[in-house]
């Protein structure tokens, strides 16, 4: 922010009202609608907090590799449904994470595969450790991790989240889960905008017949129930798709119903700024409808827009768990959180490897923390009002 | 379209401005109805001279008042400007394309000081927007200009830099009146300029827009509710009800004998300084009509206490009944109407 201009000149008797203010006030009276918005925002403080949460995520997402410790997608049957396995930070008084080492046996009675910790066999953690081969960003190859052990492998040694029924490691499964989870609702969203600003902006913009056509379409998309909407759309799905087209398909099915809620918001704030005085008073003066609608009318939804986007997103990210968890959205190999919990339909995984409901812990977070954030983004959206 | 140069020719004349609305209907959108919100009227204004235009809410003084400006398009009638080349153009029925080199000529000013300036915009942009697209380039030109308004407004030029949120009602007026003066127009709309604002401003906004007029040479055509304003600001007078003009006089000729009986009753009930005074308010019957099913003939009988069996049928045309003095009522001649001064005495 740049420093207030110089204390104003002493009032002059020509000039009726007196504008001289302090610099604290000099500062609101030149400060611009996202100066405005941003010290709303930040009085919302569970708002700004959910803000740094969903940056986390994201990081996570970004460097989900780096995190994870195991190959997600190494089988291996004498590592199935190991429990979470706690880490002991100290060792006899001294700072020294480690973990104990898993002897795994059946038990003979049930011919369930047991693990049992050996205290004697303690396995240390080094941090910034090699471990398996992957590329960053899909650009560079590296082996580094944040976790590993030494001179070992970590995916046979450490299970800090236990392992699903095929023996992969559900910590590192968890980490690259984030990256499809959190970008599906972004890429969705992203399309549901594009949907959105457009038929929502001709409709508000232009009224009339194809305003009438645009809201009758949006109401009739809406009052189609959602789920069995997309369980056709995904059982159109031809199954031989690799991920990537899945991924996609996925996106356009749920931001064909996403796009109708931003379309609404935009047409609504179009209605009522087509009525604005500043808006007249701008064709008055001769303005050219381009700039009109660049220049005054944007600049006053893209806040309501930002703030609608932001609310939109917990729903794609739900609606990806859902689609998912019922086997109709991306499936195995891809690992997203919906895939994961998967893992976790029946009664019997939750009474004995109730680890494998851990996906449900970020997704209920990510959604917290999207919708506390655009709530803070909502009330801050329109400063004027 | 345009016409050669008339010496004499008002700054703006009216001619049987029409503006229907239409009442739409069911899923089909048909029209049902029409709310005659300007039902047929003409006026005209001299350059130089403030007419106010007064009636109750809702008889169509500001849908007239866009229709001049063309934010609306007229259903019918003329509007005949004479553009400072000297020519005359019937802005109602121009194109909206060919509008453009006339329309600085004629700017507005708006009665909520808050939402007719983009919150988003700092007075600078405000005020340099019209000078921005009629195809001033130069920054610095643009900047000297607004300086200049700025202080011809009476508000330091220094603040240019500001947004709207840091202004008083008063002062975002005196923005607003600056942007319209941004490119020399000749004719000023007012839309009820100083009802948003608080009476002490009132005076301070109504006293620079005369002073403006002085130095600048304006016409105004000044919309209005508030009598004691209209008759502190104009030089003539226009009374409207329903859509209809019903009487237009000098200020003075009509504040003290009103030669139509809505005129009298509107006059009646301008607020009394002196509490003895308050006591001929003439308190008018029944509702306003509904412009969308007016009644037959004169459109105020139902409410008349003057009203005769013709004014039930027969629409009453405007006649002038002396110079610059001209009324729609059958009974004008016959009737006696107390003005403001009348009223006083009694």
């Amino acid at each position: 922010m740049s420093p207030p201009p110089a204390a104003s000149r002493a009032f002059e008797g020509e000039f009726d009202e007196a504008l001289v203010t302090t610099a604290a006030e000099e500062r609101v009276s030149v400060a611009t609608q996202w100066q405005l918005m941003w010290w709303r925002f930040r009085k919302h403080r569970l708002a700004v907090f959910s803000s740094i949460v969903i940056a986390v995520f994201y990081l996570v997402a970004i460097f989900a590799d780096f995190l994870a410790y195991a190959d997600p997608h190494k089988t291996e049957a004498f590592r199935s449904l190991i429990a979470p396995q706690p880490i002991h930070f100290f060792d006899e008084g001294r700072f020294s994470p480690h973990v104990f080492a898993l002897i795994g046996k059946r038990d003979p009675r049930t011919f369930k595969r047991v693990y049992e910790p050996d205290p004697e066999q303690k396995i240390a953690l080094r941090f910034f450790a090699q471990g398996y081969e992957y590329k960053f960003l899909g650009l560079f190859p590296t082996n580094l991790h944040l976790i590993g052990v030494d001179g070992g492998n970590a995916e046979e040694l450490i299970f800090l989240l236990g392992t699903d029924q095929l023996g992969r490691d559900l910590w590192s499964r968890l980490m690259i889960a984030c990256r499809l989870s959190l970008t599906i609702g972004l890429a969705g969203v992203t399309l549901s905008l594009v949907l959105g600003v457009l038929l929502g902006g001709i409709s508000g913009l232009y009224g009339g017949a194809i305003d009438t056509l645009i809201q009758r379409v949006i109401e009739i998309l809406r009052s189609i129930p959602t789920i069995p909407l997309w369980m056709g759309l995904a059982a159109a799905m031809p199954r031989d798709w690799g991920v990537v087209q899945v991924y996609f398909a996925i996106t356009v099915i749920l931001s064909l119903i996403g796009w109708t809620d931003l379309a609404r918001v935009v047409r609504g704030r179009f209605l009522a700024l087509r009525e604005e005085d500043f808006v007249l008073a701008a064709e008055l003066a001769g303005v050219g409808q381009m700039r009109i609608i660049l220049r005054h009318m944007a600049p006053s939804f893209l806040s309501h827009i930002i703030a609608a986007t932001t609310l939109a997103l917990p729903n794609m990210i739900i609606s990806e768990t859902a689609l998912s968890f019922l086997g109709l959205g991306l499936r195995p190999p891809a690992v997203s959180w919906g895939v994961l919990l998967q893992d976790a339909q029946n009664i019997q995984t939750v009474a004995i490897s109730p680890w494998l409901l851990s996906a449900a812990l970020p997704v209920i977070i990510v959604i917290l923390a999207f919708n506390f954030l655009g709530d803070g983004l909502r009330d801050a959206a329109d400063p004027y009002g | 379209m345009m016409k050669a140069t008339n010496g004499g020719a008002p700054l703006l004349e009216v001619r049987n401005l029409r503006r229907f609305f239409p009442i739409r209907k069911g899923l089909l959108r048909r029209v049902v109805g029409q709310v005659r919100a300007v039902d047929d009227i003409s006026f005209h204004i001299n350059r130089g001279e403030t007419l106010s235009l007064v009636g109750e809410s809702g008889c169509g003084k500001t849908t007239t008042a866009r229709c001049i400006l063309r934010a609306l398009k007229p259903t019918a009638g003329e509007v005949r400007f004479q553009t400072a080349a000297g020519a005359v153009v019937d802005t109602a029925n121009l194109p909206k394309t060919a509008l453009k080199p006339f329309r600085h000529q004629m700017q507005m000013i708006f009665q909520d000081p808050f939402s007719s300036l983009n919150p988003r915009m700092t007075v600078f942009d405000i005020i340099a927007e019209p000078l921005l697209a009629s195809g001033m380039k130069d920054r610095d030109e643009r900047r000297r200009r607004v300086e200049n308004l700025l202080e011809l407004v009476r508000l330091r030029p220094e603040f240019m830099g500001r947004f709207p949120h840091a202004f008083s009602g008063g002062q975002r007026q005196r923005i607003g009146i600056a942007r319209a003066l941004a490119l020399n127009p000749s004719l000023i709309v007012a839309d009820e300029p100083v009802s948003a604002l608080d009476v002490s401003v009132q005076a301070q906004i109504l006293n620079l827009m005369l002073d403006l007029q002085d130095e600048l040479g304006l016409t105004y055509l000044f919309v209005a509710h508030d009598l004691s304003v209209v008759k502190h600001i104009s030089d003539r007078v226009a009374v409207m009800y329903v859509g209809k003009i019903v009487e237009i006089a000098e200020t003075k000729q009509l504040f003290n004998a009103p030669s139509h009986p809505y005129t009298e009753a509107l006059l009646s009930a301008v607020p009394k300084p002196d509490p003895r005074l308050r006591s001929e308010r003439i308190v008018l019957k029944g509702e306003v009509a509904d412009p969308a099913q007016p009644p037959s003939g004169c459109y105020f009988h139902p409410r008349c206490a003057y009203a005769i069996d013709r004014c039930r049928t027969e629409t009453p045309p405007l006649e002038e009944i002396r110079p610059g003095h001209v009324v729609a009522c059958h009974r004008a001649r016959e009737i006696e109407l107390k003005g403001v001064e009348a009223q006083r005495a009694v």
